[in-house]
């Protein structure tokens, strides 16, 4: 339902005393590749979440498609919900089930209760054959039907990838996916993640903090620092200048964030 | 008054103040209580029969009875080894019978005394619009769960043995009865512990979950609860230990379990078969520990 | 499709999993149905005539005896339940309070001069410091031996209900608060001696190893190290264990001493349904302010 655009009008985002986002305004077109850079805590996160109506705007609006997510009723944001797919850093996974369990639950957001019951302890053959498809593109087929927590970190990351792309999703979101594994790892799953979404036609976005890889394989940088986006442009616009304006770090700051 | 005076009084008794608070008055009630009862060490020394049964009784601890010690077996009794197998069956009946009806109850309770159904509701509909069935969990689940909690609080208030005793009185002597009272605290028990494992079970998946559009039943069944499926199986195999020793004390009130042989053989002094029925006990308390460990174990990792 | 189905049906038909788990839900589902069938629990008719006779008179009889056949009166009622407090279960409510509270203590006692030479990380030859292989096995085997003695004597002690413990012991010991103290003690001390063992034997190794290259005695790490790092576990499982004392006091004076047993079993035996239901109140309300308590103190102790 959503189309895979999105477009922030002047979005403040607010918890407590701290402003997580200040007045922004930013629109992300449907098959979009686009990689949120910047430090830690310049609200990279919170942006996603807004997305997805995880988060509310304390002014502002959030359109998704056509839609204010904010106006939502109850059962149009369970079905816009439905339509994004969202892997965490800590993936989220169930560990003491199946991968295929795992995947499958991916199908809940389109399906009742007893249709979820169904899914998960006596799936229909086709839908077994869809989470195998999609088990074999992220190149791990073969651990359909393994415990998750039986699985290397690599390959959990690639079964909460197949369940994101379970949900026939027309967007993901990935909130730092590869903040947690060792280098060769994160280039790899990016790789995945960008070429997935390309030959699918899914808007991507995804919050890094390695600018490395987001200006290797990401058409579309947008840089936040501070709750504010301070870039938006084509890797190569990023020069020296605006770099240091993204990443140089005030002194308390130092002090504060060790990541 | 110094600086660190004030900064002590203000922050309370320290680490190693709180723990010795409960200590020094776990002491005093331990002080108390012997003063309440009159114990007097001196009543630790029995006398000179209490000695002869002492030497008789542990004296045979090594040398359990293979078969009758009476003089006057009537005919047509089973072996003993026979007779405390089939003891140990029973036991095992009442107990394994006992866990199904509690089980179920448990979980009932359990589930409705857990907070995690609707404390996720409640916090949404503080931020804005849910639907109605948020709202309605948000507005009966505190008192839902009060009132589950306070079911399994008074089911447990009342141990096993009085259950029966109540049960003995208003219907009389039935193994029915017996089970009940068995299921009725164990149920209680089953529910308290339930609904904390419930409750502290890890909450990652179920906001992936909900995050993908889930109902809320989904979220609860297949985001939370296995996550504590584990730890909840490994606590029902405990209490089936405990209901196999549950199930041989009510055999002091006349139901056919190890209880009823150990009261007798007790009795008529034939003190080997005394320690064949406590063995038997300790093998099958034994097994349940031992297959629950090995449940336990493969079920975590 | 048809491939990926034979692949899907391959690699269903080669999933890991566990023969003991699926043999273990199998046995654990027929033991549950074969005793419901076999145990002929459901053989008698459940209601008969004589049942709801027996049942309507037990009604009957619950009312307070002053009030019995007439309607309900909560001031008569309050001054029956007073007097018969003042008489005698006032008293056996503090008794049966305070046998809980020895036996856990006596229990405690024990369970913790027992734990120490149940670990497999204190009782051996240098306790922390060398991986077993690393010890000689003739200096390995008599600390072997205290363990496996230990175990089996805390196995021994947790497997037998304090119900029978209480009836050996009460032929020991004679009619004094002793039996029941000793029996409570005994069975905990077995459950808290258990727990506890492995408790210890979980410990973090480095601080302790620290303790014996800093030459210390085996006394001295237990004391030094050992007690202060399981102190708070110890505690929280003490007054787990003490919850189920408080029920467990309740019940065992049914065997004919001080606690509030002794007095329901009396009001059963004289048919006086009245009293005994109020003297199971009593042992309700104690054990649901015991739970009460043991939570306090567990918070306090957490905290600490």
């Amino acid at each position: 339902m959503t189309g895979g655009a999105f477009t922030l009008a002047d979005v403040s985002v607010r918890f407590g005393d701290t402003a997580a986002l200040r007045s922004v305004s930013l629109h992300v077109g449907v098959g979009e590749l686009v990689a949120l850079v910047g430090p830690s805590g310049a609200g990279k996160t919170t942006l996603l979440r807004l997305l997805n109506g995880s988060a509310r705007a304390v002014t502002g609006m959030v359109t998704a498609g056509e839609r204010d997510v904010a106006g939502l009723a109850p059962s149009d944001l369970r079905s816009l919900r439905a339509s994004i797919g969202v892997v965490h850093q800590d993936l989220r996974l169930v560990p003491n089930l199946r991968v295929s369990q795992n995947v499958l639950s991916g199908g809940f957001g389109r399906q009742g209760f007893w249709s979820a019951v169904r899914s998960q302890w006596r799936p229909r053959r086709a839908d077994l054959g869809r989470a195998h498809a999609l088990l074999d593109r992220v190149g791990i087929a073969e651990k359909l039907f393994h415990r998750v927590d039986r699985l290397s970190g690599g390959q959990q990351q690639r079964v909460a990838i197949a369940r994101a792309l379970y949900q026939d999703p027309r967007v993901i979101l990935a909130d730092e996916p590869v903040a947690s594994v060792d280098p060769a790892r994160a280039r790899d799953t990016v790789e995945l993640l960008r070429d997935i979404c390309r030959e699918r036609g899914l808007t991507l976005l995804m919050s890094l903090h390695n600018l490395d890889l987001a200006r290797e394989f990401f058409p579309r940088l947008v840089g936040l620092r501070d709750g504010r986006i301070v870039f938006d442009g084509a890797p190569n616009d990023l020069d020296r200048d605006r770099f240091d304006e993204l990443y140089r770090l005030p002194a308390q700051e130092v002090s504060d964030d060790g990541t | 008054m110094t600086a660190p005076d004030r900064a002590a009084m203000v922050r309370g008794p320290g680490p190693v103040g709180a723990r010795l608070v409960v200590l020094l008055l776990l002491l005093t009630a331990g002080v108390w209580s012997a003063v309440t009862l009159d114990l007097d060490l001196r009543g630790l020394w029995p006398g000179r029969d209490g000695w002869q049964l002492a030497a008789d009784f542990f004296g045979r601890a090594l040398t359990p009875a293979l078969s009758h010690e009476g003089v006057d077996i009537p005919p047509g009794a089973p072996p003993l080894l026979v007779s405390a197998l089939h003891a140990a069956m029973r036991t095992v009946i009442f107990a394994a019978a006992a866990m199904l009806p509690s089980v179920v109850l448990g979980l009932l309770l359990g589930f409705g005394g857990s907070t995690a159904w609707w404390a996720s509701a409640r916090a949404r509909g503080r931020r804005g619009s849910v639907s109605a069935g948020a709202r309605l969990r948000s507005t009966a689940g505190p008192a839902i769960s009060s009132v589950c909690r306070l079911v399994s609080a008074l089911l447990r208030s009342v141990h096993e043995l009085l259950w029966a005793v109540l049960f003995l009185a208003a219907f009389g002597i039935t193994p029915l009865a017996a089970l009940v009272a068995i299921a009725l605290p164990y149920a209680g028990t089953l529910a308290k512990v339930f609904a904390e494992m419930i409750d502290e079970a890890p909450r990652p998946a179920a906001g992936a979950l909900r995050e993908a559009g889930a109902t809320p039943a989904a979220v609860f069944c297949f985001g939370l609860l296995p996550g504590a499926l584990p730890d909840m199986t490994a606590y029902t195999l405990y209490r089936f230990e405990c209901a196999l020793r549950s199930a041989a004390v009510l055999g002091f009130f006349g139901f056919p379990t190890l209880g009823y042989h150990i009261a007798a053989s007790f009795e008529n002094l034939y003190y080997g078969e005394v320690w064949t029925y406590l063995y038997v006990l300790v093998i099958l308390v034994v097994a349940v520990d031992w297959w629950s460990g090995q449940v336990r174990r493969r079920l975590v990792t | 499709m048809s491939a990926r189905s034979a692949t899907i049906d391959r690699l269903y038909g080669a999933r890991p999993r566990s023969r003991f788990l699926r043999v273990s839900a199998w046995l654990a589902a027929g033991l549950v149905v074969a005793s419901w069938l076999g145990g002929g629990f459901l053989r008698d008719p459940i209601w008969t005539a004589r049942r709801a006779a027996n049942l309507q008179r037990f009604l009957a009889e619950v009312a307070p005896y002053p009030l019995q056949g007439r309607p309900f009166d909560w001031s008569e009622a309050s001054v029956w339940a007073g007097d018969i407090w003042r008489d005698h279960l006032g008293q056996a409510t503090a008794a049966t309070l305070a046998i809980s509270v020895v036996a856990i203590l006596l229990a405690g006692l024990l369970a913790s001069l027992f734990a120490v030479w149940a670990a497999r990380n204190v009782s051996r030859p240098d306790p922390f410091l060398a991986g077993p292989r690393a010890e000689p096995r003739v200096r390995r085997w008599p600390w072997t031996a205290v363990v496996v003695l230990a175990r089996v004597v805390l196995t021994l002690l947790r497997s037998i209900p304090e119900y029978v413990w209480a009836f050996l012991l009460l032929a020991l010991f004679g009619p004094t608060a002793w039996p029941l103290v000793l029996a409570l003690a005994l069975h905990n001390a077995g459950i808290l001696g258990k727990l506890s063992a492995d408790m210890i034997e979980n410990l973090e190794g480095p601080t302790l190893a620290a303790l014996r290259g800093a030459g210390a005695s085996r006394g001295q790490i237990v004391l030094g190290g050992v007690v202060p790092l399981s102190l708070n576990r110890f505690l929280l499982y003490l007054f787990y264990r003490w919850e189920t004392c408080v029920r467990e006091a309740t019940v065992l004076g049914m065997l004919g001493m001080v606690s509030l047993g002794f007095w329901i079993q009396d009001a059963r035996a004289r048919n006086h349904y009245d009293e005994m239901v109020l003297a199971m109140a009593c042992g309700a309300l104690l054990v649901v302010i015991g739970d009460l308590v043991s939570a306090l103190a567990r918070e306090v102790v957490r905290r600490a």
